[in-house]
């Protein structure tokens, strides 16, 4: 008659719990590897995040230190029988000061693109031929196609921002960009480009020689940059970058003070206008 | 015959109730922990748009030299971003305010300096020097504000007036 006194489970109880076992096990597992999938996702967003800002810094400290000797100077008036290039036809340079100084150019053909001098150079060598003056470029170039194959899914932009930096012997006149070995700042970037202030229209315009004649210099830019992150998504950001120079304006100076004897050679402009009173 | 009609074993709705809400505190505890680094995320862009953009602005106003005079301090102005239209900034202005020289001095020499002679030279000096410093620097504030999230960042900086003169009158 004890057929009945055993206690235990029923083999439904054990499917029974076994089932909800599982499902409670199947959704935490499914919880915590969406989870873990969730932050390796935005840890990876972040790292490139900090690429586009390390690239931003890397800009900043060139053009921080952007050097034209326009700052603090004005150019040489032009002898009606001088060419308007007369140092060695160096073509990085576009004449000269008043107090007989090379202007280096800013240079900005392309949108995409900007070429400037720096002064932002270290020197790390002794006895090579460098100063604290650097060219730089930036520029867009296509993507190279067969590149490492490390990060390859995902959706790619078409270009890549390079940057040409070159300290060797800064006035020397034979200089070719090509040779200048290029690093790659970010890669994946569809659109990039430059913005320069006019402090006349309190505005940005797009290239530099729509920039009003009063103004010499370039003091700020705004570089506009739109990339592909690796989940595909578009990301349009900008920054402004501004050299870090006082406002002297030379031009006064001249028209008040005697020359100086360094500079007696370069300036009639001041006689000439005397002359032109009488 | 039949003792234990009512002897079933098993747990009490409380029991159940208390294994329940162990658990999902585990499981809550664990999601908010990830929640949170996805905010952290987002919070960081967020700061880095609105100090970008606040830059911008006093990057423009450096330079840009500007007339320098008292309209400018009357009006703190709000404007907004024409192409971020949920982003407004405003732009305070202030001239330094410079302290009283003398009472940078410890007591026992301001008492000093008061029984000479060239008290009354030292004096008129620094209010000179203090009148030129103020006419000469000013201070300016940039805040930027995000409408949706609240977020607000802020920047200021010493601004010179290229267009002040030094002035030493009566010496």
């Amino acid at each position: 008659m004890k057929r009945n006194t055993e206690s235990g489970f029923t083999l439904l109880e054990i499917l029974m719990a076994i089932m909800v076992l599982s499902i409670m096990m199947v959704l935490v597992f499914d919880m915590s590897s969406t989870s873990t999938e969730t932050v390796e996702r935005v840890m990876a967003e972040d790292r490139e995040y900090m690429q586009v800002q390390t690239a931003f810094a890397i800009i900043d400290r060139d053009f921080s230190s952007y050097y034209t000797p326009l700052f603090t100077e004005v150019p040489k008036k032009q002898n009606p029988g001088e060419s308007s290039r007369n140092d060695g036809d160096n073509e990085r340079f576009d004449g000269v000061t008043h107090m007989g100084k090379l202007i280096p150019i800013v240079d900005n053909q392309e949108k995409h693109e900007l070429i400037f001098m720096t002064s932002s150079n270290k020197r790390r060598l002794q006895g090579i031929k460098q100063s604290n003056f650097a060219w730089v470029r930036y520029t867009l170039r296509p993507k190279e196609k067969n590149s490492n194959d490390e990060d390859e899914d995902g959706p790619k932009g078409e270009f890549e921002l390079v940057r040409q930096y070159s300290a060797d012997d800064p006035y020397s006149p034979s200089f070719e960009w090509d040779q200048i070995k290029s690093n790659i700042l970010l890669r994946n970037v569809t659109k990039f480009q430059f913005y320069f202030w006019d402090n006349a229209k309190e505005d940005f315009v797009e290239s530099i020689s729509d920039i009003s004649e009063k103004q010499k210099v370039v003091r700020l830019i705004r570089v506009n940059l739109t990339w592909i992150n690796r989940n595909g998504f578009k990301i349009e950001t900008n920054r402004s970058f501004r050299a870090m120079w006082y406002f002297h304006d030379a031009s006064k100076e001249i028209s008040t003070s005697p020359p100086n004897k360094n500079s007696d050679f370069l300036y009639k402009a001041k006689d000439d206008e005397d002359e032109d009173d009488k | 015959m039949v003792k234990r009609v009512n002897k079933q074993n098993g747990f009490t709705l409380l029991e159940v109730l208390i294994a329940l809400s162990i658990f999902a505190f585990f499981a809550s505890a664990y999601v908010t922990r990830e929640s949170y680094n996805l905010s952290l995320s987002s919070h960081i862009k967020e700061e880095e748009k609105l100090k970008t953009l606040c830059e911008q602005v006093i990057n423009q106003l450096i330079a840009t030299p500007q007339e320098y005079s008292e309209t400018l301090i009357t009006r703190p102005e709000t404007k907004k971003f024409e192409k971020e239209p949920e982003y407004e900034y405003t732009i305070e202005w202030k001239k330094l305010e410079m302290p009283d020289f003398n009472k940078l001095l410890p007591e026992d020499e301001r008492r000093e300096s008061g029984t000479e002679a060239s008290s009354g030279i030292e004096k008129s000096l620094l209010a000179q020097v203090k009148s030129n410093l103020e006419s000469m620097l000013w201070q300016v504030k940039v805040t930027v504000f995000n409408s949706k999230t609240k977020f607000s960042f802020s920047l200021s900086t010493w601004l010179y007036n290229d267009k002040a003169k030094v002035q030493f009158g009566g010496m």
